[in-house]
């Protein structure tokens, strides 16, 4: 099948040594950029390096992987070596809210969070068992492509359409979400200007090559994502238990941490209310959600289309098999350092921050405070640099006490004036008025320390209680609590960056290429020319991610439960039909169609219900609020997750059997196999032509289905030319 | 030895995907589930129960992944039913 494309770039021919190179200018750009922080060059500058570093490697690639043909554009012409896509399917699965806020889930949940990684590593062996070695056979350029062809035509293909546009529409504004908040922090600019930037990159390494480029910069995006997590967890690991193996130091750390825990508790710093034991199995989601949370990510990543075509583009159907379980190494690779990060900062917190004097806390917690991440006696270093410049103000007019201070302030910096104690705007005022020049670092000391003894607390050793820092801070403060050089906040920064952007491309070109291929080419214009569809793939790949990108900046998603969202929805949309219409023959086309829009309408109804009308789904449908004590605790994981206010009546926190919102996938799926399973049998079995093109699909030997078709268009528009 | 049998070659796919399956199942939740019984119990100085399932389980599914796709190669080649390259 190779023999007749022309035009492939050199690289593709010689992949190891590009992407060793590409490492090795990375390691040499990083080393650098430290020698650079060493002279001086202040963080924001290095912060742009890397941004233009990285966003501009990913562009050469897209474009080194132009492409003006239409299977090298919507399956990179069936020739990405297993383990590249392996790379490229971990880069995909692994998206850029995830990969930030992994580690400080497992640190607010402890033994919980490891539903996460088996969500995520569990679906893989799925695709590899039942669906991607059938897809590859069949050779199709998107998954409603390989519905529509299986279960006869238009219904088929419309519904897959339908849920395919809604899961990867909705995860791609999350995508753009997160990664515009990643790259605002970096460059520190503005939310907006951030997402154009994201755009500019998601387009730049995806609108020349389509899947091509995709499937190359994902790679590359793999490969910085690796750096990022591996280094500044194996320093830390040296570091303290002198392991180099981060997942092995992990036990070590959890022993530290039951002791610590123990400590916390028999020194009163903590009450047993405020600490979930770390080892606890269960303790806060309670076992039920936690399969119900793992099963829902395991289907969903079995159905999301933008991981399921990754294995389109293998040279063989042999190698879409051993393509999974690549992937599945590279993802767990990086995942499975989660619960590690998450065990060293707590050991470091519990061990240096927790029970210390608050006059004495470590740089990185003031460091981190003045970026608003971490918070000590609800007071952090950037809510004290915003009311300062007031407070000076006020001084210099001649203000004698901190009650005139008030009136002067503008909105945002009076709400937080207001919300602070009297003795602690006393303690500000007074250190401002003591040397008008001190740092907010400084006042910010003081004003932890009064806020301490107001709060009885005389000796000042921080209590668990008055510490609290944001999920995201637990990866992003890791390299400086390492003592790494600021450099690698920069690096893994540039990690989530990838993460992000290579979720983010690669569902922009699942539903471009959906668009392009199953809307324009299939239902609207079947006579189209090559020349044409590629124009029309081009353009819509651009409309698709204004529009997503527009909709990420105007709107205020959390970007976690969205995620867990499109996975449920995706899985009880399209798991049964997939592997149905691959390995049951008497699957009908309206039972597939049936079938898809039961599980996709009952996930999605649950999910409104939830949402937006909890009571009524207490009172009609026979809801209960997520059981007795653990409500409450089910009510503070999801806050841990999502970022939501706990109050149970809108964090979703009603559902049946206990099972919580976030895992409507645990009823879609079977409402859409029973459904399925029962229309099928109702209406009148296969002919015996589809059940010879499923004999073909399930048979590695021989031509695809799709080939034979590809040869007759591409005689049918020799034919054309010629007339 | 090359046989062209096509429904003994899917009635011995369809038995590796079966123990593909429960090996998955038994892997992922099963062990998942397990440690969670072995709780806070410390063995040989380690927290068994978590790093069972922080890395036992991610280790016995990347082992089965291989497995699986030497498995079915093998099943291919033995039916005759693999690609030519």
């Amino acid at each position: 099948m190779a023999s007749n494309t022309s035009g492939r770039s050199s690289f593709v021919d010689d992949l190891a040594r590009v992407y060793w190179t590409y490492a090795l200018s990375f390691a040499v750009f990083v080393t650098l950029a430290a020698i650079l922080e060493q002279v001086g060059v202040p963080d924001r500058v290095l912060g742009y390096l890397f941004v233009l570093f990285t966003l501009g490697a990913y562009a050469t690639i897209g474009a080194l992987a132009r492409t003006m043909q239409v299977a090298e554009f919507y399956v990179a012409a069936r020739r990405v070596p297993g383990i590249y896509n392996g790379m490229a399917c971990a880069a995909s699965c692994l998206g850029g809210a995830m990969f930030v806020a992994l580690p400080g889930v497992m640190y607010v949940l402890g033994w919980d969070g490891l539903g996460l990684i088996l969500g995520l590593g569990g679906g893989l062996v799925l695709i590899a068992v039942l669906i991607a070695p059938y897809l590859r056979k069949f050779g199709a350029y998107t998954v409603p492509d390989f519905l529509a062809l299986r279960f006869g035509g238009l219904p088929a293909r419309l519904v897959a359409i339908v849920i395919l546009a809604c899961c990867s529409l909705a995860y791609l504004t999350a995508q753009i979400h997160a990664t515009g908040i990643v790259l605002s922090r970096f460059l520190a600019i503005g939310f907006e200007s951030a997402v154009v930037v994201a755009l500019a990159a998601m387009l730049a390494s995806t609108v020349l090559g389509g899947m091509r480029s995709l499937t190359w910069s994902q790679v590359a995006q793999y490969i910085i994502m690796a750096v990022a997590l591996v280094v500044p967890a194996v320093v830390t690991a040296i570091d303290l238990y002198g392991n180099p193996l981060p997942q092995l130091a992990l036990g070590d750390a959890l022993i530290e941490i039951t002791s610590m825990e123990r400590e916390l508790l028999e020194s009163r710093l903590a009450s047993p209310g405020e600490i979930t034991p770390h080892l606890a199995p269960f303790a806060t989601l309670g076992e039920r959600n936690f399969i119900a949370l793992a099963v829902c990510l395991m289907l969903g990543t079995a159905s999301l289309p933008h991981i399921v075509m990754r294995f389109f583009t293998t040279g063989s159907v042999r190698q879409s098999r051993t393509s999974v379980a690549w992937a599945l190494l590279f993802l767990l690779l990086l995942v499975t350092l989660a619960p590690a990060y998450a065990a060293f900062a707590k050991v470091e917190i519990f061990g240096s921050v927790i029970g210390s004097s608050v006059a004495a806390l470590p740089d990185w917690v003031a460091h981190y405070s003045g970026l608003d991440l971490v918070a000590v006696y609800g007071l952090s270093v950037s809510g004290v640099e915003t009311v300062m410049a007031g407070v000076s103000a006020a001084i210099a007019e001649g203000a004698a006490e901190h009650g005139a201070v008030a009136a002067g302030l503008d909105a945002k910096a009076a709400a937080l004036w207001n919300g602070f104690g009297e003795p602690v705007r006393a303690a500000i005022f007074n250190a401002v008025s003591e040397d008008p020049a001190s740092r907010a670092g400084e006042v910010w000391r003081r004003a932890i320390l009064s806020a301490a003894v107001t709060s009885e607390n005389y000796a000042a050793r921080l209590p668990l209680a008055q510490f609290s820092i944001d999920r995201d801070a637990i990866l992003i403060a890791a390299p400086e609590i390492a003592g790494l050089p600021y450099v690698f906040a920069g690096v893994v920064a540039a990690g989530a960056l990838a993460a992000g952007l290579s979720t983010a491309n690669g569902l922009l070109v699942a539903i471009a290429n959906t668009m392009s291929h199953d809307v324009y080419y299939r239902t609207l214009d079947r006579e189209a020319s090559t020349a044409k569809r590629l124009v029309v793939s081009r353009v819509l790949l651009v409309l698709v991610a204004c529009a997503a990108a527009w909709l990420a900046a105007s709107r205020q998603v959390d970007v976690l439960s969205v995620v867990t969202w499109a996975f449920s929805l995706a899985a009880a949309g399209f798991f049964p039909a997939l592997v149905l219409g691959i390995w049951w023959k008497r699957a009908t086309s309206w039972g597939a169609v049936a079938g898809m829009l039961a599980g996709f309408s009952t996930a999605l109804a649950i999910l409104a219900v939830t949402r937006f009308a909890p009571e009524e789904g207490v009172r009609w449908l026979a809801m209960t609020p997520a059981p007795g004590d653990a409500a409450a605790l089910a009510g503070r994981a999801i806050e841990a997750m999502v970022h939501l206010t706990p109050s149970p009546a809108i964090s979703g926190q009603v559902g049946w059997f206990g099972v919580s919102s976030t895992a409507i996938a645990v009823i879609g799926v079977p409402v859409g196999f029973v459904v399925m399973i029962i229309v099928s049998l109702v209406t009148p079995a296969p002919s015996q032509a589809m059940s010879r093109f499923i004999d073909d699909i399930r048979t590695p030997r021989g031509r695809s289905h799709m080939e034979a078709e590809r040869v007759a268009e591409r005689v049918r528009e020799f034919g054309r030319g010629r007339r | 030895m090359i046989r062209d049998d096509r429904p003994g070659y899917w009635r011995r796919t369809c038995r590796l995907m079966a123990a593909a399956l429960v090996v998955w199942l038994a892997a992922g939740l099963g062990l998942n589930l397990l440690a969670g019984d072995l709780g806070e119990r410390i063995v040989f100085g380690y927290p068994a129960g978590f790093l069972l399932a922080a890395l036992g389980s991610p280790v016995l599914l990347v082992g089965l992944a291989f497995w699986f796709a030497d498995r079915q190669d093998r099943l291919d080649r033995d039916y005759g039913m693999a690609e030519e390259d």
